[in-house]
């Protein structure tokens, strides 16, 4: 296999200006400014496949998009070394980005006021793409997101999960080999990411383009990446499949359930309750202390039960336990 | 690259005019510092105040104020936009691009102009043709002033208002920086009148520096108060401040690049 990315010991830190809280403390910080550094990403290193489709997560301020933008040369690393499709990114920044798809979610790359085709016509200009070839590679494009019928309409008339779409089209007009997209559904409605996400898990199977994608919403991961790579304050802490990150957790279930009783509480080793409203139980279960039918079995027992949930743990819990693991190691 | 950055022009302008009554409200603006200007030369005219002011008579300024308004208008709140991109994380999303991020600026600015143009023409040129007059015109200054010197000094004083919105990698608002060139844009660059009307200190002060490349030079010749041996040093001073505020804005691009942030700016 062919390796689109290779990261090794990769850092960035931060100079940040800081300022104590006081009009004295400000004027004294236009004599004697004083900063902090800021550790953004520390020693990043993994390595991504062609073809291979990477959920890259972690929460706000994880370093998600710093390490992204040092992968496409926005941004210079402190230190550490990578090499994006055979390239340096901060030092062969425009041989790169010919060969690189990139959306971030958040900054539009369409003209807001003009119709969407001029801004592919634009795009096949600015890459340099013959006009015949950029003219079909959009029709194609307009087919596999389903927008032909909008490309005569102005971007701003557009809603955002249309927007989206036409946004993952530009960014891969120039035919990329690899797209790194940052949270590419955020803000859209269930059904645009139900979309967006069927149609990237296409991409990848179709074009064999390599995806990496940040995003916050577990439902991405799932859909369409096959590995998830876990940061937390910069600091790599997971990289393996998507299997493997959940296997540490698939002895546990959550059980809910709808009784009559008001305080039910089924007192077993292993057995969590999380915060219900009344009427309602809810238990974190480690089948490994305690098994499921016994819990249940106390539960049907102990209670008048009206309703009963079991389900596996969540992609969100596994992340969000993950966190808190880090951050009681850390402090 | 030629190419792409005329494509990007295309598209800017084509986005200023799908707003064509902003872009008449500001030929209208022009229309109206026209007329007054008017009105106060023609005072002046009737009071025996235009006797020393050589080949220049009231249709002449009158022009010449023309010209240099379109300098000043042409390039819109450039210095804004390119402020607003830098902090809101846009300018550095632009690096995608395999286009130097100044080339494409310098192409939004020449769509803008274009465009910009267009509305101030619109309105201006008819004002001046039927109200005022056409001066006395030497046809070869004036063409060469309308077709080349003109627009150069336009794209010039886009260059100044991308590199003040640059400037925004290192100061909160670029308003106060902006407001400062332009006060001495219009004093030392003459928006008003040719600086050969200054005392000769100001005067002598105003020719060693760039502002009277962007106003003074292309509306002195378009109303053809150049004078025989002016044309080589006047596209000398051209040539020479192109150069160094071209060469200010690539280099104020460079060191701000350094300081592009991970969401913002």
């Amino acid at each position: 296999m062919t390796v689109s990315l290779r990261v090794e010991g990769l850092s960035k830190t931060f100079r940040r200006r800081t300022r104590a809280p006081g009009l004295l403390a400000a004027l004294g910080a236009l004599v004697r400014p004083a900063h902090e550094e800021v550790e953004a990403v520390v020693d990043l290193g993994f390595e991504v496949e062609r073809g291979e489709r990477v959920a890259f997560l972690g929460p706000n301020g994880a370093g998600k998009s710093t390490s992204l933008k040092m992968m496409t040369g926005i941004l210079h690393p402190s230190s550490g070394q990578a090499e994006v499709l055979g390239l340096v990114p901060w030092e062969q920044r425009r041989r790169l980005v010919r060969r690189l798809g990139c959306v971030f979610g958040q900054r539009s790359q369409l003209w807001y006021h003009l119709p969407v085709a001029e801004t592919f016509d634009l795009l096949a200009r600015v890459f340099g793409l013959p006009a015949a070839d950029a003219r079909r590679r959009r029709d194609e494009l307009a087919e596999l997101f389903e927008f032909s019928h909008l490309l005569e309409q102005p971007v701003r008339q557009l809603s955002l999960g249309q927007r989206m779409r036409c946004e993952l089209a530009a960014s891969l007009l120039h035919r990329p080999e690899l797209l790194l997209l940052d949270e590419p559904t955020i803000g859209l409605d269930v059904l645009a990411r139900a979309r967006i996400r069927s149609l990237l898990a296409r991409l990848g199977e179709e074009e064999g383009v390599t995806l990496l994608l940040t995003s916050h919403d577990a439902g991405d991961v799932e859909e369409v990446c096959d590995r998830v790579l876990f940061i937390d304050e910069g600091r790599l802490v997971f990289d393996g499949s998507l299997d493997e990150l959940m296997a540490g957790h698939r002895r546990f279930r959550r059980l809910e359930a709808v009784v009559a009783e008001e305080g039910f509480r089924c007192e077993r080793p292993g057995v969590e309750h999380l915060e219900a409203p009344a009427h309602r139980v809810i238990l974190r279960v480690d089948t490994e202390v305690t098994p499921l039918e016994e819990v249940v079995g106390a539960l049907l027992a102990g209670a008048q039960v009206h309703d009963l949930s079991i389900s596996g743990p969540r992609l969100e819990t596994v992340l969000r336990s993950i966190h808190s693991s880090q951050a009681e190691a850390g402090s | 690259m030629i190419s792409a950055v005329l494509a990007v022009a295309r598209g800017a302008a084509r986005e200023q005019l799908r707003y064509p009554i902003d872009l008449l409200a500001s030929g209208g603006f022009l229309a109206v510092v026209l007329f007054l200007y008017w009105r106060l030369w023609t005072v002046v005219e009737s009071q025996g105040g235009l006797t020393d002011l050589g080949r220049f008579d009231v249709t002449a300024l009158v022009t010449y104020l023309l010209v240099t308004e379109l300098v000043v208008l042409a390039p819109g709140a450039l210095h804004l936009q390119v402020a607003e991109d830098v902090r809101s994380g846009v300018y550095s999303v632009s690096l995608l691009r395999p286009l130097p991020h100044a080339a494409w600026e310098m192409g939004r600015a020449l769509g803008t102009m274009s465009a910009r143009l267009l509305g101030l023409l619109a309105l201006g040129l008819p004002f001046l043709v039927f109200v005022v007059g056409l001066p006395e015109l030497r046809w070869r200054d004036a063409l060469l002033a309308l077709g080349f010197v003109l627009p150069v000094a336009i794209l010039l004083e886009c260059a100044v208002r991308v590199s003040i919105g640059l400037l925004a990698f290192w100061v909160e608002d670029v308003a106060p920086v902006y407001w400062i060139w332009q006060k001495f844009l219009f004093v030392l660059g003459g928006l008003f009148m040719p600086i050969e009307f200054y005392p000769d200190w100001l005067y002598s002060l105003a020719s060693w520096l760039p502002f009277r490349v962007l106003l003074h030079d292309p509306a002195r010749m378009a109303v053809g108060g150049l004078a025989e041996g002016e044309l080589v040093p006047l596209l000398l001073r051209l040539l020479f401040w192109s150069a160094v505020l071209f060469g200010g804005l690539l280099l104020l691009e460079r060191l701000g690049r350094r300081h592009v942030q991970a969401q913002g700016g």
